[in-house]
């Protein structure tokens, strides 16, 4: 009887390491393959707040892009966005895309609020969580993604960033 | 050894809590300063936003001191439970009171990584970071850590370290005054018991390390 329980006990011990070390390559995978992706600005289609679809086809393909996943009650991501509308010169030869997961009635909300929807450089879009996720890897907010107006990766952040942080790599 | 071995278990308990607790209160209050925060976050965060984490971690910081008994407690029972089962699939039939006192005997393997770590800190290292306060000193994060390691990795480099090596060799040692069993039998043992439970553990802490970030 000991023996059996003993062999029950080691099987779902092993089991239980073979699982969840099955799990830790899986995400590295794809953590990597998503890293490998982002590399280079994926494939993207949002929706602006007049539920128009956006695309690649709609950024300037002379800009540098700022992605911005954000969520409107996110204190950092109000802090971000400041950042944004107080430097308008800075970011003047600059697209930024605020993307919320959130309905776009509130995404409407929060560009009268911050006075974003007047703002020629800033638009605010719409994505799903889980397409987000899948695309870019992230779902915490806010996160930033700098991309070269060649659409390469110059720089990911996440968390809250200052101004002088995300200028230094736009040209 | 056997000194140790024979001491007072409640006495042991309540001086190496009270150890731990010194020296995360020491760690906290003398060298988390603003400085150091600053130093951690200023290449993305502005200073204003500095200010308002190292707020936070002040009114907050108590959390962590009082953590430190609970943790221990944690650790010491896990490994007790780990030779526990292996107590009661062996012959060696020694009991949770005697797994118990070798587990937390041997907490005197992360008190020298505690008094070692305060002094590296202290007079060696020259901290610049946050997450350089968290170096295990004679650990594989401690030698192999830079920029490019993953976040993930962390906890598996830091685990293989020096002192669980002495952990699981004071283990093995207090074993042997329990059963009268060769030092290699008790080392497979150990290893066999107490290693599948740190390996299981490690694994763990990877999978929510790399889940989370």
């Amino acid at each position: 009887m000991k023996s059996i329980l003993k062999w029950i006990i080691v099987l779902l011990v092993a089991l239980a390491i073979f699982f969840l070390f099955y799990k830790i390559i899986v995400r590295i995978n794809t953590k990597q393959a998503l890293k490998e992706a982002i590399a280079s600005l994926p494939v993207i289609n949002f929706q602006t707040t007049d539920s128009i679809s956006y695309t690649k086809d709609n950024l300037f393909p002379d800009k540098n892009l700022i992605l911005v996943w954000f969520n409107t009650d996110c204190e950092h991501c109000q802090y971000e966005a400041q950042e944004f509308i107080k430097n308008p010169v800075s970011f003047n030869q600059t697209q930024i895309l605020m993307v919320s997961g959130e309905p776009l009635s509130d995404l409407r909300k929060f560009g009268k609020t911050y006075g974003i929807d007047t703002l020629q450089f800033l638009k605010l879009l719409h994505c799903d969580y889980q397409v987000f996720f899948n695309t870019f890897g992230t779902t915490s907010v806010p996160s930033l993604f700098i991309y070269s107006p060649e659409g390469k990766l110059l720089k990911q952040y996440n968390g809250e960033t200052k101004f002088e942080a995300i200028t230094k790599y736009l040209k | 050894m056997r000194p140790l071995l024979t001491f007072n278990i409640y006495i042991w308990g309540v001086f190496i809590i009270l150890i731990y607790i010194m020296m995360g209160f020491w760690k906290t209050s003398f060298f988390i300063t603003h400085d150091l925060f600053y130093q951690s976050f200023s290449e993305q965060v502005d200073s204003e936003s500095i200010d308002k984490f190292y707020s936070n971690y002040i009114n907050n910081r108590w959390i962590g001191i009082v953590g430190i008994p609970l943790i221990t407690i944690l650790r010491v029972v896990y490994t007790s439970i780990a030779l526990l089962l292996g107590d009661f699939f062996s012959d060696n039939q020694i009991g949770f009171k005697a797994c118990f006192n070798i587990s937390i005997k041997a907490e005197f393997a992360f008190l020298l990584l505690a008094l070692t770590s305060l002094i590296l800190i202290e007079f060696v290292w020259h901290i610049k970071t946050i997450d350089e306060l968290s170096l295990v000193p004679f650990s594989l994060n401690h030698y192999w850590c830079n920029v490019n390691t993953p976040i993930w990795s962390k906890a598996l480099l830091s685990y293989i370290s020096l002192w669980e090596l002495i952990y699981i060799i004071l283990i093995t040692n207090f074993l042997g005054f329990y059963n009268m069993k060769s030092w290699y039998s008790n080392l497979l043992f150990t290893i066999t018991t107490y290693g599948i439970a740190l390996l299981f553990w490690i694994i763990l802490l990877t999978y929510l390390s790399i889940t989370l970030t």
